[in-house]
């Protein structure tokens, strides 16, 4: 249970990341 | 002091001889074009890109490029976790060290898939062989190469124009560990074995103490476990790639680490030759080396004077030990100064050389601990690593950052000028300053959030070992550390709590990837520009204005992030010690 909640840490770390890729993508494009 | 004075001579002189040449071949590795090492390692490259599907010649726009480090380093993180949960089951682990908990393993995977290595855990009592080899030394090699990737992406988004790809993330990534990072840590972990550092799979040895003592309980002592291991091998990487994870807890300390003072002089080198050799790299690619130099020169505008000052508080010693009559001078029978913490073979000089050097650079590895240095001393290393770890800084990462810094610097200055900001004939403009913008500001807020979080959480408090501004001192220096992908410690902070670990976790996180990101967004938008050809207008970006205006853009947003909390940290411990006050 413990791995599962830092396990989610870091992959909601990794998800917002990837958003941030493609955020920055669209602000460039503008 | 001479003597002193003449070794950081010597390191100053042999560090910049060796930066042209492996500068040079840098750039070869980088820009596809062979080296002398493609005869016996082209076959092995070759092997690698047909087993992972790679095609040698197709490049990514910057968007494909930070996909794929994303999803390396995710997957990289995700495999340390796992052997570190799991470590109990694996082999080569012949003292039986059990699993790691799982807060302190997200720290520990964290630490070591970003390049921060902070150690929250004793090596030699946490992790057995496996674990240290196939996890944290395999993220040594690529944690560094990830760093060394961005910097070359972002080098070809300034020297290339009217592109729209900046590199192949596989590519840049093998050729750095095959052609870069291998040959030197090999190298460098034969001459540390030729001193005495430790490189076997032998179990923890058992021996007899030269003098019998007694234990807490009255009891006879009479052997000791000495904790051996393959260490070299780790040493070399984690100095090479500015990682700094020690094999052993007390780092390079450890005697079995760092054995003598050549083993010491070479550990050091190590530590900032890859981030200074890389000023030149910058240079050669963009086919203007002043250009590199000039960024060389603005970084040892922080580091000399910062060294000069490190070194100079550890000598004065300590004003109360004076008031009490204690002899502090340097004499041919004591090294004089405060030794406290300090290495009795490496001496004054020596520490504060590593300490700065290690803090200038994003290495953390310390052969003194700085919680024992004089407030001012201390100041130095945690003044450094909030500087943005751009002194040097990262492998890859330092030189990226002094570039996004090079980038305002020149925005800046067209601001008072009235002119369209440039760096190297590429306009910048909005969009590569709100990325500049976040790279910048990401690590103090994660800095600042981090300890003022820690300082309001009943877990974070309880680490503290020592009262007053030292307490604070301890605290900051530890987010300031994870907060820029240092991995330093200060000593003094008890770290292994599921607070400390979570919060430390995600400072070193947004240290790492907001600023890569933003780095990688800039050589995506850079590319595409075409050059702008150099006019009476163009600020020279390579002459002593420039090189004094970046460092004063540097030292301003380090200064106005940081200097309030100092002041309640070293700055006024500095002062209470002058009245005889101690923490």
């Amino acid at each position: 249970m413990a791995d599962l909640f830092y396990l989610s840490v870091a992959l909601i770390f990794f998800l917002a990341s990837v958003g941030f890729v493609l955020g920055a993508q669209r602000l460039m494009e503008e | 002091m001479n003597a002193g004075l003449i070794q950081i001579v010597i390191y100053l002189i042999v560090l910049l001889i060796l930066v042209k040449p492996l500068g040079t071949y840098m750039a070869r590795v980088y820009s596809g074009q062979s080296t002398w090492l493609e005869r016996l390692l082209g076959p092995v490259e070759r092997l690698l890109y047909r087993l992972a599907g790679v095609n040698l010649q197709e490049e990514m726009d910057w968007k494909q490029y930070a996909l794929a480090l994303l999803l390396f380093n995710g997957l990289g993180f995700l495999a340390l976790y796992g052997l570190l949960r799991l470590q109990s089951l694996l082999p080569l682990n012949p003292a039986h060290l059990g699993a790691v908990g799982p807060d302190t393993a997200l720290n520990i995977a964290i630490s070591f898939a970003t390049n921060t290595n902070w150690q929250n855990y004793g090596g030699e009592t946490t992790l057995g062989y496996l674990v240290q080899m196939l996890g944290l030394t395999t993220q040594n090699f690529v944690s560094a190469a990830m760093g060394m990737a961005v910097l070359a992406a972002l080098i070809r988004g300034l020297a290339r124009h009217s592109a729209q790809v900046i590199g192949n993330f596989w590519v840049d990534l093998t050729r750095t560990t095959l052609y870069i990072l291998l040959p030197l840590s090999l190298v460098l972990a034969l001459l540390l074995v030729s001193q005495g550092v430790v490189q076997t799979f032998r179990p923890y040895q058992t021996v007899p103490l030269l003098q019998a003592t007694t234990g807490a309980d009255g009891s006879p002592v009479t052997e000791q476990v000495l904790a051996v291991g393959p260490a070299a091998s780790q040493i070399a990487i984690k100095q090479l790639g500015t990682n700094g994870g020690g094999f052993f807890n007390v780092n390079s300390a450890h005697p079995f680490e760092n054995p003598t003072p050549l083993s010491n002089f070479v550990e050091m080198l190590a530590i900032l030759l890859i981030p200074a050799a890389l000023c030149y790299t910058f240079g050669h690619m963009v086919g203007d080396t002043r250009q590199g130099w000039a960024l060389l020169i603005a970084m040892n505008l922080f580091f000399i004077p910062l060294l000069a000052l490190n070194v100079s508080a550890e000598y004065s010693g300590n004003p109360v030990f004076t008031e009490l009559g204690v002899d502090q001078t340097a004499t041919d029978l004591q090294p004089g100064g405060n030794m406290e913490g300090k290495e009795v073979r490496f001496g004054i000089t020596n520490s504060a050389l590593w300490a700065v050097a290690t803090t200038a650079a994003s290495n953390g590895s310390v052969n003194s601990m700085h919680d024992s240095y004089t407030p001012l001393g201390g100041l130095m290393p945690l003044f450094l690593m909030q500087l943005g770890e751009v002194i040097y800084g990262g492998v890859g990462s330092g030189l990226y950052g002094l570039l996004i810094f090079a980038i305002i610097a020149v925005f800046m200055a067209g601001l008072m000028v009235g002119r369209t900001p440039e760096y190297l004939g590429k306009k910048i403009e909005a969009f590569e300053m709100k990325m500049a913008a976040i790279a910048i500001l990401v690590p103090p807020a994660v800095v600042l959030l981090g300890t003022a979080a820690a300082l309001m959480s009943g877990d974070g408090l309880s680490g503290i070992q020592d009262g007053g501004p030292h307490g604070f001192s301890e605290m900051l220096y530890a987010y300031s550390s994870q907060g820029n992908n240092n991995g330093s410690a200060f000593a003094g902070y008890g770290a292994d709590t599921p607070f400390v670990n979570t919060s430390g976790g995600l400072a070193m996180l947004f240290a790492r990837y907001w600023v890569a990101l933003p780095a990688l967004a800039m050589a995506g938008s850079l590319v595409r520009k075409k050059k702008v050809p150099v006019s009476a207008g163009t600020l020279p970006t390579h002459g002593p204005l420039f090189i004094g205006w970046l460092a004063a853009v540097v030292l301003i947003v380090g200064a106005l992030s940081f200097l309030p909390a100092l002041a309640l940290g070293p700055i006024v411990e500095q002062l209470l010690l002058q009245q005889g006050i101690t923490f």
